[in-house]
């Protein structure tokens, strides 16, 4: 009896040590996580904007700073360089196009800059103002398949532009307000298929889908709860991503990404907010690679790949 | 037996301490805290205690278990001991120091960072380098990584006009990482100015870590510098002095010396400059008396630094004593300067945005009555200005109330209410109306800018009342971005606590914010709701009904735009604060940002004025109401209410049941204060102004707050040696003796108006020392304040001791011979600045080791350790055990290799078959085999006996089949009353199988 004990304490006191060393253990959430907080290369102050170069097999990721630095899809520092001017504000997004260059918005300076993989500036337009190809905040960018360039921008102007490759004027729309085709800070922004248009309308809390030309198709993020369905609620949707017939939605207020079917049906969120693994923190900007994301953990000075 | 357990025991355990003591020896392993093995000298006893109480195990297993315990014991002292494994280091960490002084000017780094990337470069993967930056103080730029590039530009902020390498060199040596070769880089001029090079050098030897040095060389071929301004620090009106240059030069050269007084051309005059030191002097006259400020200054044909071409120096002329009037406007005190003039006292009006910044200009006064000023009229550290003034220099503060004066004014918690006689705080029987204010904080978009939220939003709290509700409102708060929503300001350090946890984030919109706050502050019972927001501009705007809302709810709201992208951004920050009657505040830098916040804090602190006619009550006789009744005082129109410091003196009170003070008094330091709670106008005061008495109860006041100018047989001179200075006083009384044994109170306040006392000390006789620093840049006022021995009062005696740049520009040159000492005592090398040649990271003739915790792995081999003892100890393995197992096994094999292991089954298989068929002949059907349950269970009773008499027959429990033990515990309790009991029978059982086994050992 006295034998069965003992071997029972020991054997409680085995299975205590091993739950100890395993409890603290939490939802394990990312696949790789790039950079830390600092100044020099391969850490961020507070990173914003992601692309992939698939052809390069790279990420370049801006920060607050003003710096773009490039990084493997393993997350080893490759290059960096410094936008040309910083002093009044920083850049926000950015974009690969069709050529294999890098379009940044250089949102205080009312621009877009076009730039090598290697940090040469190759063009640059946009002014501030209000006129057609005249900025004032310009935040997202994206491409679509023809090479044609797409900014969204806030301040008085809260609209989508559309520019050739070469930055020449073709259209725009949206204005601001709160109305279905308007804006409020639309930020994100990312060519879906079949010629769509997806836009993350951030103070709105919504994502409106539009054609290329501009119709609104559908918006995502209001629809009316029924009995049997509750709400779809962003709160300060950041950015949008397209993947295999599947929407990513960054929420910057809620610091998660959200998985949707690109009519809006929720499929699966990702994140908490916190500093810990499978938390975000502020999240600003995302990218894919290959079956992973990128997203910028903004406020936790960090940039993290999910498979999600 | 016992001494062959105690023996092997023993034998085990010393065996284990000499490997221990020899991993020790040996330097594989150490102990960070050895004191904790002197535990082990109670292994013996273990041991002992082992072998006399061996609770029935066989001896060989209970000197196992033994063993086993005394090496988990052994491991547990370790543990306390802080066992550690040292290692030899392979790797190589490097830190490189970076000089960025103001020595090394304005140039750009980017030299030296190639040079750190190239030598970088040249290093091993697994080799780390990091760097710092420094000047007065070190910042890390990049802890040590394996990855280090560098780009043009340097991230820390360091103050530059100082070199303290000492202090970059120990936090290099404290962030060193342990487990590698270490080496600091040094990229310097040698241009120390603070802390000691060689003492930081021998520091990091200290730790094994080596200092290669990398000068920093910068020539200048026609520099200029102005070394001094030589000028008597005390003349007479009208007498002529000397003004004196001493300027150093690097070539011959011509140049222009200008000299300038309190900021006015003196002179001016071309100069031939020599290579090497230039004097060059001019006759000057004045006759103003006070303070006067002197500066020189040259400009030379190729000189490029012009930090360092200007002296100032400082005359003063002995007059007659003066009173600073300062008020907004010059009604608020004409009545008093009229007063003054008509007593022969000098009176000087001054707006209070002319307050002079520097406190060698305040020094023409000898009392300051600020009259109706509010707080926010001043900057902080013109207030500190203000107290040193009083506290260091003897200049009395006098303070008359008014609309915005005293608390009114919002001087809590300030240092000008740290020199009045009364605090801002009123008594907590006063009623008084509640204020709410609301912060909106988004400042994240600018440099430390959650730091300046931080600490505005405390200095706004800081200065509403206990009584009012503050709450604030920040992006990344709560779910209504309340960081914490309207509560009262009573408690004041939680809400500093929440703010100091804060971490404000970029906010989108103003939206959510501003209608959370709209929503706390529309059901909050305030007399006054005010909101404060702080933004860059840019989040998105609020609805327009909700600012409608607001301004109908009697919400106000100024706006604080600072840091705009564009400014389009200011826009809607004036918008917002134009529609609900706010103000709007452009904030150039976030220096400005505690001031509005104050200001605005203040829009809902309620007024503390008593605006009712009262009658003034004499409550005490002294000197400054001397001659006056206590029933001619006449009434006055208001007051601010304020609370008199405990040591103040209160000779004139209000009549009402709270007494609170009118007149108050106080020596602060070397100076004295007064507070007069009403005005000196016709407005409040109105009866005083025609009042007979009015001119003798303010002079009495004046004079007796004033400074005192008493004729001084002092004479007191300076000698600066670089940073150091030495004050010289000669006392000689009239006759030409000289006094000893004087009492000399001597203040020093330095450029940030922070007064320290200098120990004066006899060196000779009449002749008194004291040294002190003068590193700060600006001007260091002295004040010496000493007993008239003639009339027994207390006079004073000012100079000022500028130092009008930073020794930094004083340099130019790098001090290359200390750098050559400096690598010499580090054990490294000057770097020649190539990096093929350098090769920092070869360090193939340091050895160093680092230390590797290991009590987490030893206390889970305790735990084993443990559960082997537990085992051994409640698990028993005799040799029968053993040989029977060993049989089994060798059966098993021999089976095994004859192939018998078939035939046996067979047999098995066989009689199994056997045994079914005659069970199945045998075998009732299923009713049958329940009735011959009942049955037997009703023949139970008589089966009992029979059963027990056969229990009591077995030689041991082990004996009886498994397969009756159920009929076996039914028969206890007759069984112990036939044979002395069960538990009897098993310790016989027990001693009978001992003694067998010890007859075992000793055969």
């Amino acid at each position: 009896m006295t034998r069965n004990v003992g071997i029972a304490l020991a054997s409680i006191l085995l299975m205590g040590l091993t739950s100890c060393k395993e409890s603290p253990t939490t939802t394990s959430g990312f696949s790789l996580v790039i950079g830390s907080r600092g100044s020099t290369s391969g850490h961020f102050d507070r990173p914003r904007g992601i692309v992939h170069a698939p052809t390069l097999g790279t990420i370049f990721v801006i920060d607050w700073d003003g710096r773009i630095q490039q990084f493997t899809t393993n997350g080893h520092f490759r290059s960096s360089w410094i936008m040309p001017d910083v002093e009044i504000g920083k850049p926000e997004d950015l974009c690969m196009s069709k050529n294999g260059t890098i379009l940044v918005t250089d949102t205080h300076y009312s621009r877009i800059i076009e730039f090598s993989t290697d940090g040469e500036v190759i063009n640059r337009f946009g002014e501030y103002g209000r006129e057609p190809g005249q900025f004032i905040y310009p935040v997202g960018i994206s491409c679509d398949t023809n090479g044609n360039i797409y900014v969204s921008e806030y301040g008085e102007s809260d609209r989508i532009q559309v520019f050739t490759a070469n930055g020449e004027f073709l259209r725009s729309w949206g204005k601001y307000g709160t109305a279905p085709g308007e804006f409020m800070r639309p930020s994100g922004i990312d060519v879906g298929p079949d010629n769509t248009l997806y836009v993350a309308d951030a103070v709105n809390h919504r994502i409106q889908v539009f054609s290329l030309e501009g119709d609104l198709l559908r918006i995502i993020g209001q629809d009316t709860p029924t009995d049997d369905k509750p709400p779809l609620r962003f709160k300060y949707p950041y950015d949008v991503l397209i993947k295999d017939d599947t929407l990513y939605v960054l929420e910057y207020g809620a610091h998660r990404v959200a998985k949707l079917t690109l009519e809006g049906e929720p499929l699966a969120t990702f994140g908490t907010p916190g500093r810990d693994d499978g938390q975000l923190s502020s999240p600003w900007r995302f990218g894919h690679a290959d079956h992973s994301l990128f997203v910028s953990d903004t406020m936790n000075y960090r940039v993290v790949k999910i498979e999600f | 037996m016992k001494t062959k357990h105690i023996i092997i025991n023993l034998s085990a355990t010393a065996l284990m301490l000499g490997a221990l003591g020899a991993a020790w020896k040996l330097g594989a392993v150490d102990f960070f805290d050895p004191i904790w093995l002197l535990g082990l000298a109670v292994l013996p006893v273990f041991t002992w205690l082992a072998a006399t109480g061996r609770a029935g195990l066989p001896p060989g297993m209970n000197t196992a278990s033994s063993i086993v315990r005394n090496l988990l014991f052994a491991i547990i002292v370790c543990c306390l001991a802080d066992i550690r494994i040292m290692k030899t280091n392979n790797d190589v960490a490097v830190f490189f120091l970076l000089d960025r002084s103001a020595s090394i000017r304005d140039r750009d780094p980017r030299e030296e960072l190639d040079y750190i990337n190239a030598l970088t470069a040249e290093k091993k993967p697994h080799d780390r380098a990091g760097i710092i930056v420094f000047g007065h103080n070190a910042s890390v730029e990049q802890m040590p990584e394996q990855n280090l590039f560098l780009s043009s530009k340097l991230h820390s902020f360091i103050d530059t006009d100082q070199t303290d390498i000492q202090a970059a060199i120990e936090l290099a040596a404290a962030a060193m990482p342990e487990d590698a070769r270490r080496k600091i880089v040094l990229i310097t001029d040698g241009n120390e100015t603070k802390g000691d090079l060689l003492e930081g050098i021998r520091y990091a030897a200290g730790h094994g870590i080596i200092t290669d040095i990398k000068t920093l060389n910068y020539d200048y071929e026609k520099e200029v510098v102005m070394e001094k301004i030589y000028l008597p620090d005390r003349i007479k009106v009208n007498e002529t002095f000397e003004v004196k240059v001493h300027i150093k030069s690097l070539a011959n050269t011509t140049g222009q010396l200008t000299i300038l007084k309190d900021g006015a051309l003196m002179a001016e005059q071309e100069v031939n400059l020599h290579k090497g030191d230039n004097t060059f002097s001019q006759l000057l006259k004045l006759d103003d008396p006070g303070f006067h400020a002197f500066s020189a200054r040259i400009t030379a044909e190729g000189d490029t630094i012009s930090r360092n071409n200007t002296g100032d120096g400082y005359v003063y002329i002995q007059g007659e004593s003066k009173i600073l009037f300062v008020a907004p406007g010059k009604s608020e005190v004409s009545h008093l300067m009229q007063a003054c003039v008509e007593d022969n006292l000098k009176a000087e009006f001054m707006p209070p945005e002319s307050l002079p910044d520097s406190l060698a200009q305040l020094q023409n006064y000898d009392c300051i009555v600020l009259a109706n000023v509010p707080a926010d009229a001043m900057t902080e550290e013109q207030m500190l200005m203000l107290q040193a003034n009083v506290r260091d220099l003897g200049v009395g503060l006098v303070m008359i109330g008014g609309q915005d004066s005293f608390g009114a004014g919002n001087y809590d918690h300030t240092p000008i209410e740290d020199v009045l006689p009364v605090t801002m705080d009123i008594k907590q029987k006063k009623i008084i109306p509640k204020g709410a204010l609301a912060l909106v904080l988004h400042t994240c978009e600018f440099p430390r800018g959650n730091f300046w939220a931080k600490e505005i939003t405390k200095r706004a709290i800081e200065t509403v009342s206990p009584q009012d509700d503050v709450g604030v409102l920040m992006y990344g708060g709560r779910e209504d971005e309340w960081l914490f929503p309207l509560m009262s300001a009573e408690n004041k350090d939680v809400m500093y606590d929440k703010i100091n946890q804060a971490f404000p984030g970029d906010m989108p919109s103003f939206g959510p914010a501003m209608q959370s706050a709209y929503d706390g502050l529309k059901v909050n019972d305030a007399m006054v709701k005010h909101m404060i927001i702080i933004s860059d501009g840019d989040p998105a705007a609020p609805r327009p009904q909700l600012i409608k809302d607001m301004a109908a709810a009697g919400i106000t709201i100024s706006t604080v735009g600072i840091n705009p992208h564009s400014p389009r951004d200011t826009q809607l920050l004036q918008y917002i604060a134009r529609q609900t009657g706010g103000t709007y505040y452009f904030a150039q830098n976030p220096a400005q940002l505690p001031r509005i916040f104050i200001k605005e804090a203040k829009v809902v602190k309620r007024s503390l004025v008593f605006d009712k006619e009262f009658q003034p009550l004499l409550a005490l006789s002294t000197e400054l109401t001397k001659g006056i009744q206590a029933n001619e005082l006449p009434s006055l129109q208001a007051y601010v209410a304020t609370t008199a410091k405990p040591r103040a003196l209160v000779p004139i009170v209000s009549d009402n049941d709270n007494e609170d003070p009118i007149l108050a008094y106080w020596r602060y330091g070397l100076g004295k204060s007064v507070a007069f709670t009403s005005d000196a106008t016709g407005n409040w005061g109105k009866n005083w102004v025609t009042w007979g008495k009015y001119k003798r109860i303010w002079t009495q006041v004046l004079r007796w707050s004033s400074r005192k100018r008493e004729k001084s047989n002092l004479h007191v001179r300076t000698e600066m040696n670089g940073q150091q200075g030495k004050l010289i006083i000669d006392a000689i009384d009239k006759d030409g003796s000289y006094i000893n044994f004087l009492k000399l109170n001597s203040r020093l306040v330095d450029p940030d108006n922070a007064g320290k006392t200098l120990h004066m000390r006899q060196t000779a006789p009449g002749r008194y020392e004291s040294a002190f620093d003068a590193s700060k840049v600006g001007i260091n006022i002295l004040n010496v304040a000493y007993a008239n021995p003639a009339t027994g009062g207390q006079g004073f005696l000012a100079m000022g001791i500028p130092v009008p740049y930073s020794p930094e520009y004083r340099r130019l040159e790098s001090n290359r011979s200390l750098l050559i000492r400096a690598a010499e005592v580090g054990g490294g090398k000057l770097l020649q600045g190539i990096p093929e040649m350098d090769r920092v990271f070869d360090t193939s003739q340091q050895t160093t080791h680092s230390s590797q915790p290991i009590w987490e792995i030893l206390l889970l081999v305790s735990l084993g350790l443990f559960f082997t003892d537990v085992v051994m100890r409640r698990v028993i393995f005799t040799r029968e055990d053993l040989r029977t197992a060993l049989n089994n096994m060798s059966l098993a094999r021999q089976r095994r290799r004859t192939g018998d292991r078939d035939d046996t089954m067979d047999a098995l298989l066989k009689r199994k078959k056997k045994t079914f068929e005659h069970e199945s002949k045998e075998a009732p059907s299923a009713p049958a085999r329940f009735q011959q349950a009942l049955q037997s269970k009703a023949k139970d009773t008589r089966a009992i006996p029979d059963i027990q008499s056969e229990i009591g027959q077995a030689p041991s429990a082990s004996a009886t089949p498994s397969k009756k033990s159920k009929t076996t515990k039914t028969s206890v309790g007759a069984a112990e009353d036939e044979e002395g009991g069960y538990t009897n029978r098993l310790l016989a059982a027990k001693r009978r199988a001992r003694k067998k086994t010890d007859n075992q050992d000793t055969l």
